[in-house]
């Protein structure tokens, strides 16, 4: 089998399949006997929303882009490993979210974008009246990774505290307090009240 | 929800909607073909020679829990109840604690139960449900004993964290009595009314003796009105005090408050966007007075001067001497910390960590003077609990519970 998967993302953007599957962390059908078949299949539904949600943590498309290609090779990798195929997105969502910390520890202070590449901070982005964005999402690139994790979390995928605590590998107080604290920080940043 | 939350979820989305369909690059398998996936049967090998040997420890840890647990066993010939385990790694801790637990495991929006277990053994004792029409439990409190806690139930099962805090379920409070086997007797619906509308609950506990209960509530009013109530679990009978700014860190955070024995004082974690009064406050809920702030005195500066801050909240200790709290610091492990509550310095630290690959999470009860803890612990897998006792700790038996477990209280 073929998959025309620009296609399919197109479709799938057009209608307004944005988070969908993502944010209920199941895997849509049964698990593909097959792994590059499953694996494609999986790819073929969520890659968009995985790179959207790296751009977001990391700011550059293409590490994003980079990131999502190395959790499907992971996935790939050790999926004779994993232990339950339907929790292969969960897998990969948190992947990618491994993926984004280590691409932020690695990274030296400074821009975090390729040369030229296009990003919120760009002049055309600005041009189309995007400065009040433009401020928050650099606030919010200025949080601790595990603050801006947890936000991005919460306010993307609007997931829950106990699944934020699963995600991220840390305690649902934890959670509670970590947002509590970004949210603080980000309202100082901006000077706005929490 | 705040401006501010508005603001961010907008532009996250906007961000990430940058990023179109089209852009998304074709899938490449190709690095990870050259290892291919993992073969099960290459897994199984290594497996295989274990498992003897993990049989062998499997008998092991049956024959040393059951020493353990006839050890602890309370005296059947004792007359008078003593809530306290009297010997082994638990001395000095309370028999039962109840848990808030997922209903169904990894449901994360789904409904919450409690469970009553032993803390020496970590068996569950009784599974309670909230009666209709309130379908999951969502917080809890105990007394210093281990007999009377108070729920906190809603009306629907969901947990819906991301929404505004005037979209979360009306709650109303329960008491929980348990037998001195820890058997449950039927949840009784205490004659508080329902906090619905726009109040969320943000704090919880249960007075020394069991006769009131404080509540921490948070409105999402353009001033960020919070308050914390006092009410007489007999009559229903209130004190308010209030104040612009938001108690603990979010809905259902049943830490964010504390009130030991013998002290009319509160303790609650207050963020009011001004660093001189944030932190852990004092409440004198015997003195007059309305206003949270100016009716508290500060106690626990957060952050500290070191950068470190309190990781969530932090337990009095029942004395009245000591605030203890788990810290994270800006770099490395969290560690604990007892503070002075006279002075607001740290009397006492413990930077040993827990071993295993755990980290400590949250001080969730105090012995009298705050030589004994327990605490929250997690690693990659989950949630753990132990005991701290002359900075050792002993992790309580129990199954691995995951990020299923949300709330404790003994």
């Amino acid at each position: 089998m073929k998959w025309n998967l620009p296609q399919a993302f197109a479709d799938a953007d057009r209608n307004g399949q944005r988070l969908g599957d993502l944010r209920a962390g199941q895997l849509p059908g049964a698990a593909q006997p097959d792994p590059v078949a499953a694996i494609t299949v999986l790819y073929e539904q969520h890659a968009l929303e995985l790179i959207r949600l790296a751009h977001v943590m990391l700011g550059s498309q293409t590490s994003a882009e980079d990131t999502v290609q190395e959790a499907f090779c992971g996935l790939y990798r050790h999926w004779g490993r994993l232990r339950n195929q339907d929790r292969a997105l969960s897998y990969l969502r948190s992947s990618v979210l491994n993926g984004c910390r280590s691409t932020l520890r690695r990274r030296a202070p400074g821009p975090a974008v390729g040369p030229g590449e296009q990003t919120a901070s760009s002049a055309e982005v600005a041009v189309l009246g995007s400065e009040q964005r433009r401020t928050v999402m650099q606030a919010l690139r200025q949080l601790p990774a595990r603050q801006r994790e947890a936000l991005v979390l919460r306010f993307y995928l609007d997931e829950s505290d106990a699944q934020i605590a699963a995600d991220m590998g840390i305690g649902e107080s934890t959670v509670r307090s970590t947002i509590h604290r970004a949210l603080a920080a980000l309202g100082r940043s901006l000077g706005e009240m929490p | 929800m705040t401006g501010l939350e508005e603001k961010l979820r907008a532009a996250i989305t906007e961000t990430a909607d940058e990023i179109r369909a089209w852009e998304v690059p074709p899938l490449a398998l190709r690095t990870a073909s050259r290892l291919g996936p993992a073969s099960a049967g290459r897994e199984r090998r290594w497996r295989r020679p274990l498992v003897p040997l993990a049989a062998a420890v499997a008998v092991l840890a049956v024959v040393v829990a059951s020493l353990t647990v006839a050890s602890l066993r309370p005296s059947q010939h004792s007359r008078r109840y003593d809530p306290a385990i009297a010997s082994g790694p638990f001395r000095g801790a309370p028999r039962y604690y109840v848990e808030i637990a997922l209903t169904r495991a990894r449901q994360y929006n789904g409904p919450r139960h409690a469970l009553v277990r032993a803390t020496s053994t970590g068996a569950v004792l009784a599974t309670i449900s909230p009666p209709r029409p309130y379908s999951s439990l969502v917080a809890v409190t105990g007394d210093v004993g281990d007999q009377t806690f108070v729920l906190a139930a809603v009306r629907d099962g969901g947990r819906r964290d991301a929404r505004p805090y005037s979209a979360f379920p009306a709650t109303r409070l329960f008491l929980l009595r348990l037998t001195p086997a820890g058997r449950p007797k039927p949840l009784t619906p205490l004659p508080i009314p329902e906090f619905g509308d726009y109040w969320t609950l943000t704090g919880l506990v249960l007075s020394p003796g069991g006769t009131r209960v404080a509540v921490g509530l948070y409105a999402n009013t353009q001033k960020q009105l919070a308050e914390v109530r006092i009410y007489s679990l007999s009559t229903g009978s209130s004190r308010t005090w209030a104040g612009a700014g938001v108690i603990g860190f979010g809905p259902y955070d049943s830490q964010s408050i504390s009130w030991p024995a013998g002290l009319a004082d509160v303790t609650f974690m207050w963020g009011g966007g001004n660093l001189r009064s944030d932190g852990l406050r004092l409440l004198d809920a015997a003195s007059p007075g309305s206003s949270l702030v100016q009716d508290s005195r500060f106690a626990v500066a957060d952050p500290q001067p070191n950068g470190a801050e309190i990781n969530s909240d932090a337990t009095l200790t029942p004395d009245g001497m000591r605030i203890a709290a788990v810290m994270s610091p800006r770099k490395g492990s969290n560690y604990i910390d007892e503070f002075s509550v006279r002075t607001g310095r740290v009397v006492w630290a413990d930077l040993r960590q827990p071993g295993h690959g755990l980290s400590y999470q949250d001080v969730l009860w105090t012995n009298g003077t705050g030589s004994v803890l327990i605490v929250k612990t997690d690693d990659e897998s989950g949630n753990g609990l132990g005991i701290v006792r002359n900075g050792t700790f002993t992790p309580l038996p129990g199954p691995p519970m995951g990020y299923n477990a949300t709330a404790w209280a003994w």
